[in-house]
């Protein structure tokens, strides 16, 4: 890395200090001045109205008593269970199918992509739709193949799991094509001279395609965790929680603490427990890493 | 062996185009409905084209819903950000790569740490400082914390990096100042970062929703994300003028994808693994 020439230090910062002053104003709104804010709001008890009243750590007292955020939290790990293996492995498959450049497979592509851009929100209606117990395709489609009709979305025992279906639905776009991105980048040559050494297709795809991908399984694997364990989009469209508290995450009882019984300082107490427990699920993913990633 | 290859080839297009099929079926489902009677939405079992397609729900949701200032509303958050982002992305972007100044590395990681917080953790305080800033409620609220973007600038300072420095250099000696070399030689030279970066933002403001759920109050404040949320209590049932309203939301940042697949998916691989 080079610095620009020919021009004097005092007007590198002068010019340093311009083309960065929105970026240092637009972080500590964004970022550094909330995280502060809520070290100190964790403390508190606050309505959003009165003085809010300083506690000490007895909201994390508390919410170690509280089974709806236990609730919360195992569902928003069970979520993550369904939805990020599932994930890697399709992902990865869909992008070693979809590694080809004929007509119909760049036509399959953007299919598989659509679910990217399109607004959560709006799927999430769909899928309520698919799901319905009395309407929806789901259930007929079930019938057709005699099976016995469910209530997706209303049986506590399959609710958790109608939701984690629309995550896998959603999720994979983004991942195929890191994937894809990535199987570009595996020099053609590497399987020539595994097809003259005799090498068959199953031999390619676990002793060069799985060990040089390993570097973006990895990555897949970190932001999709991190992802899925703050789901909300879709509880709150599709279950609000319910039944009972059958899909309550830990995002949407941040959001139902925060913002319907404006228990700001509960809230956000929640909030850096989620955010513990993410630092661990990554910080567990880094030290496991040495043994399967494979770096070139 | 040839043979037996191309058999295995065809059983794995037929499962790709199997998951197609049921990647694309919501949409399907999305469309038809949208153009079907109250009564037929609930036909069982349900029809896969609409019998007497009508064109009531979008009727709904422009005129009785105001789905029109929706749209305008969203399309102001997605494009400020836009502007916003690409700005301010690209000139810190340039600072990084190019600009001497003390603990620039360590400014550099400063920034990049935020990647490591999820929006979602701090959103209670952010919400917060809002209102201490009196903008709760207003579209411009909603776009201020979303403006900084540490993927934005690490974008464009790995693609500064990779322009050749001579060309800058060049321009000095011919007493160009800063300013103008990023203006005038450098930000032409990244117009394909630009539009990548450009679209993704565009995508992601169009479709953000628990922030502006948070921020936005009443009713004409409302993005589509929003507004799609609320069409559930006021026209329960209606599914129909639900999805009506969901394809009004879906089909904007579709058109823009088909239009300009290569540079969405260039910027999502870049940032994906560098």
């Amino acid at each position: 890395m080079r610095i620009l020439g020919g021009i004097s230090r005092k007007k590198h910062a002068m010019y340093f200090l311009l083309f960065t002053v929105a970026s240092f104003v637009f972080s500590s709104l964004a970022y550094y001045i909330p995280f502060g804010y809520g070290i100190r709001l964790s403390l508190t008890s606050y309505d959003a109205i009165s003085k809010p009243i300083f506690i000490g750590f007895d909201n994390f007292k508390e919410l170690f008593q509280d089974p709806v955020f236990w609730v919360s939290t195992k569902n928003s790990f069970i979520y993550a269970l369904y939805v990020v293996p599932t994930i890697v492995i399709l992902s990865f498959l869909i992008a070693t199918g979809l590694n080809k450049e004929t007509r119909l497979i760049m036509f399959l592509r953007v299919l598989y992509f659509l679910p990217m851009v399109t607004s959560s929100i709006a799927v999430s209606l769909v899928w309520k739709w698919i799901f319905h117990r009395d309407y929806g395709i789901l259930n007929r489609i079930m019938e057709f193949f005699h099976l016995p009709r469910q209530d997706w979305l209303g049986d506590p025992k399959l609710a958790l799991l109608s939701v984690a279906i629309v995550g896998i639905w959603g999720g994979l776009s983004y991942n195929i094509i890191l994937f894809l991105a990535g199987l570009q980048n595996i020099p053609k040559t590497y399987y020539e001279a595994a097809m003259i050494d005799g090498a068959t297709k199953k031999d390619m795809l676990f002793y060069i395609t799985v060990p040089l991908m390993s570097p973006i399984t990895f990555f897949v694997l970190v932001t999709t965790t991190i992802w899925s364990v703050q789901v909300f989009d879709t509880v709150f469209i599709m279950t609000s929680g319910g039944p009972g508290y059958a899909t309550y995450t830990l995002v949407y009882y941040i959001y139902r603490n925060g913002f319907f019984w404006f228990r700001m300082g509960y809230g956000m107490a929640i909030a850096w427990v989620l955010y513990g427990f993410l630092l661990i699920l990554t910080i567990i993913q880094f030290a496991l890493q040495r043994k399967w990633v494979y770096y070139e | 062996m040839s043979r037996k290859r191309s058999v295995s080839d065809i059983v794995v297009l037929i499962l790709l185009i199997f998951g197609a099929f049921i990647m694309f079926m919501p949409y399907w489902f999305m469309v038809i409905l949208s153009f079907e009677t109250p009564e037929e939405t609930a036909s069982v079992p349900p029809h896969l084209i609409p019998h007497n397609p009508t064109m009531e729900n979008y009727r709904k949701v422009f005129i009785d819903m105001n789905f029109g200032l929706y749209s305008l509303n969203t399309a102001f958050v997605a494009g400020a950000l836009v502007v916003a982002q690409v700005l301010f992305c690209s000139m810190a972007g340039y600072a990084f790569a190019r600009l001497a100044f003390p603990f620039r590395r360590i400014i550099f990681l400063i920034f990049l740490s935020v990647m490591m917080l999820p929006t979602v953790v701090i959103i209670i305080p952010r919400y917060l400082l809002l209102k201490n800033l009196h903008l709760i409620n207003t579209l411009s609220g909603v776009i201020l914390l979303e403006i900084f973007s540490a993927f934005g600038i690490f974008l464009y300072r790995q693609h500064f990096l990779s322009l050749p420095i001579e060309l800058e250099e060049a321009a000095v000696v011919d007493g160009a100042s800063v300013w103008q070399i990023f203006w005038k030689i450098v930000m032409p030279l990244s117009k394909n970062i630009t539009m990548s970066f450009g679209l993704l933002v565009f995508i992601y403001g169009w479709n953000l929703f628990l922030w502006p759920l948070i921020v936005l109050t009443s009713p004409e404040k409302r993005t589509l994300p929003i507004a799609l949320a609320m069409l559930q209590g006021r026209y329960f049932g209606d599914w129909g003028a639900m999805m009506a309203g969901a394809v009004v939301a879906a089909v904007p940042p579709i058109i823009l994808f088909i239009l300009a697949q290569k540079s969405f998916i260039r910027g999502i691989a870049f940032g994906g693994f560098k």
